[in-house]
C-alpha cells in the first residue's frame, strides 16, 4: 500500500513538478553520498536490488491482489543512499509498464523512499536491542509502510485530488479543486469554485463523493492488511538472512 | 510480470513503429502523454486515443495484446471517478478514459520500442550511477524472475503449496515466501559479485556505453514526431 498508482493526468502540475524536483534533490544527495564507493560494486548492487524489487512483485499473494515491495527491504540491506535509487529505478520500468503514471514517478519515488530511510533508520537503530530479527523487520516494516501510507494520504489531501475536501470547506480553498486543475473549467457545471458550498450538496455526506477523513479510513483499513503481509514476508527474510548470511543485514 | 511480455513485443515486432527511431518515439509519446493530459473534456480525450490507436492498428501493431495491458490503469482511475461519478459524471469519464489513453501511449511505447533503447535515451539525462544500474537491473530482472519461478515451482513441489485455505494457510504460504526472497537475496549476492568480477575483467570506465539502435531520423521519423506534435496543437486549439 507504498505506492500511489495513481494514473496520469490525474495530479496537478505543480506536485508533479515538485515531486520530481524532490526526486531529483534526493538522487543528487545519494549520488554524492555514493561517490567514496567503488562504482564497480554499487552499480551492480543497486541493480540487483531494484530487479528484486520488481520481481518480488510477481509473488503471488491471495488477498487483495496484493503485491510486496521490498523497500523496507532494500533499506535495511543496502541503506538509504542505494536503496533510494533502486526506489526511482524501480518505479521508472513499473510507470513504463502502466503499473502507476509516468508523471507520477517523482511522487512514487519520494513515497517509496521514506519506505526505505525509515526502514534503514528504525533497523539500524534498534538492531542491537531487540535481538529478535523477525520481530524487528515486522515492526520495522510497519512503522516505515504506516508513515509512508500517510504520507501517500498527504499528497491526496494537499492535491485536492478528492473532491469531497472542497466540498465540505465552509470558505473557498488555497487550492482549487480538482475540476479546475484537470480541465481549468467545469465539465457539466456552470458554476464556479466559489459557489462550492456544502449546501449545494445536501445529501452528498451520505451518497456523495468520499470525504478525506472516509478516504483516509478505506486506506489504512486496506492498508492495514498490506501492512501485515508485507511485515510477515519481511520478517521472514529477515530471520532467514540472519541465519544463513548475518552480514547482509547487519550483524544481531 | 508484463516485463517479460513486453519485451518479447518489443524485441520480436516487425511493424513499422518497431523500424522508427527510438528517439522519435519517446518525442511522440511525449507529445501525446501531454495531448492526454491536456484535453478538457471525455470526447477529446477519446480523439486522443484514436489518433494513436488507429495509425498503431495501421502499422500492423497487435492492438488486442496491448489493450488488456492499457486497462491496468483504469482499476486506480475508477477510485478516483467513483469519487466524482454522482456530481459530474463528465469528470468522471474524463479521468477513466485519459487513464486508459496515456496507459495506451507508454504501452504502444513499450512494445516497439526495447527497454534498453528506452534507457539508452534516459541515460542521458540521469546520473551516471542510476543510469548503469537501470541497465544492470533490466538484466538481472530476468535472471532473478527464472530463479523464482523455478524456486515456486520447487516448494510446490514438495508440498507447501497444499491448496488449504484460512489464515493459518495464509500465514504459512508468507512464511514460505519470505524463505523464497531469502534465497533470492542470497543469489543476488552472488550474481552482484559475479557482474562485479566481470565488468572488472572488461574494464568498466565509470559508465555503460549503449547505443541506440539506429539514431538517423528518417522521414518517417519526422512525420511520426510532426504527428503527434500536431495532435498536441490540435487539443491545445480544441481545449
Amino acid at each position: 500500500m507504498s505506492h500511489l498508482h495513481i494514473p496520469d493526468g490525474i495530479i496537478p502540475l505543480p506536485w508533479i513538478v515538485l515531486g520530481l524536483a524532490a526526486t531529483a534533490v534526493l538522487v543528487a544527495f545519494s549520488v554524492l553520498a555514493l561517490r567514496r564507493q567503488d562504482p564497480v560494486k554499487v552499480v551492480p548492487r543497486i541493480g540487483v536490488l531494484a530487479a528484486l524489487m520488481l520481481a518480488a512483485m510477481s509473488l503471488p499473494i491471495p488477498v487483495l491482489n496484493y503485491h510486496v515491495n521490498l523497500t523496507v527491504l532494500a533499506g535495511i540491506i543496502a541503506g538509504p543512499a542505494q536503496g533510494f535509487i533502486g526506489c526511482l529505478i524501480a518505479n521508472v520500468i513499473l510507470a513504463l509498464t502502466g503499473h502507476g503514471g509516468i508523471t507520477v514517478v517523482g511522487i512514487n519515488t519520494v513515497v517509496t523512499g521514506i519506505e526505505v530511510l525509515v526502514g534503514w533508520a528504525v533497523w539500524t537503530g534498534l538492531r542491537r536491542v531487540v535481538r529478535r530479527p523477525f520481530a524487528l523487520a515486522a515492526a520495522t516494516t510497519v512503522i516505515a509502510l504506516a508513515l509512508s501510507t500517510t504520507a501517500m494520504l498527504g499528497v491526496v489531501a494537499g492535491t485536492q485530488i478528492n473532491p469531497g475536501l472542497v466540498r465540505h470547506a465552509h470558505e473557498k480553498p488555497a487550492v482549487v479543486n480538482l475540476e479546475e486543475q484537470l480541465i481549468g473549467e467545469h465539465i457539466g457545471e456552470d458554476h464556479g469554485p466559489e459557489d462550492n458550498h456544502p449546501d449545494d450538496h445536501p445529501d452528498e455526506d451520505a451518497h456523495g463523493p468520499l470525504s478525506l477523513g472516509t478516504f483516509a479510513a478505506v486506506v489504512y483499513s486496506a492498508g492495514m492488511v498490506g501492512w501485515a503481509i508485507e511485515a510477515a514476508i519481511i520478517g521472514a527474510v529477515a530471520q532467514f538472512l540472519a541465519r544463513a548470511r548475518p552480514d547482509l543485514i547487519g550483524a544481531l | 510480470m508484463d516485463i517479460q511480455i513486453l519485451d518479447e513485443l518489443a524485441c520480436n515486432g516487425h511493424t513499422t513503429l518497431h523500424e522508427s527511431a527510438p528517439a522519435a518515439k519517446v518525442v511522440a509519446a511525449g507529445a501525446l502523454l501531454a495531448a492526454t493530459i491536456l484535453a478538457g473534456s471525455p470526447g477529446l480525450a477519446v480523439a486522443v486515443v484514436v489518433t494513436v490507436a488507429v495509425p498503431a492498428w495501421l502499422a500492423g501493431q497487435p492492438i488486442r495484446k496491448t489493450i488488456p495491458f492499457a486497462l491496468y490503469p483504469l482499476v486506480f482511475a475508477a477510485i478516483f471517478a467513483v469519487s466524482v461519478a454522482r456530481s459530474n459524471p463528465s469528470l468522471a469519464l474524463l479521468v477513466v478514459i485519459r487513464a486508459f489513453a496515456a496507459g495506451f501511449i507508454m504501452i504502444t511505447l513499450l512494445t516497439t520500442t526495447s527497454f534498453v533503447d528506452v534507457f539508452a535515451l534516459l541515460g542521458s539525462v540521469l546520473p551516471v550511477v542510476v543510469a548503469d544500474a537501470m541497465f544492470m537491473a533490466y538484466k538481472a530482472f530476468f535472471v532473478l524472475m527464472g530463479e523464482l519461478s523455478d524456486l515456486l515451482v520447487t516448494i510446490r513441489l514438495r508440498g507447501a503449496d497444499s491448496g488449504a485455505r484460512g489464515p493459518r494457510a495464509l500465514l504459512r504460504t508468507l512464511r514460505n515466501y519470505g524463505e523464497i526472497l531469502g534465497v533470492l537475496i542470497l543469489h543476488s549476492v552472488d550474481m552482484t559479485e559475479r557482474t562485479y568480477r566481470v565488468m572488472q575483467v572488461r574494464g568498466y570506465s565509470g559508465r555503460i556505453r549503449v547505443e541506440p539502435r539506429d539514431r538517423r531520423f528518417r522521414p518517417a521519423d519526422l512525420a511520426i514526431v510532426t504527428y503527434s506534435l500536431g495532435v498536441l496543437l490540435g487539443v491545445l486549439v480544441l481545449r
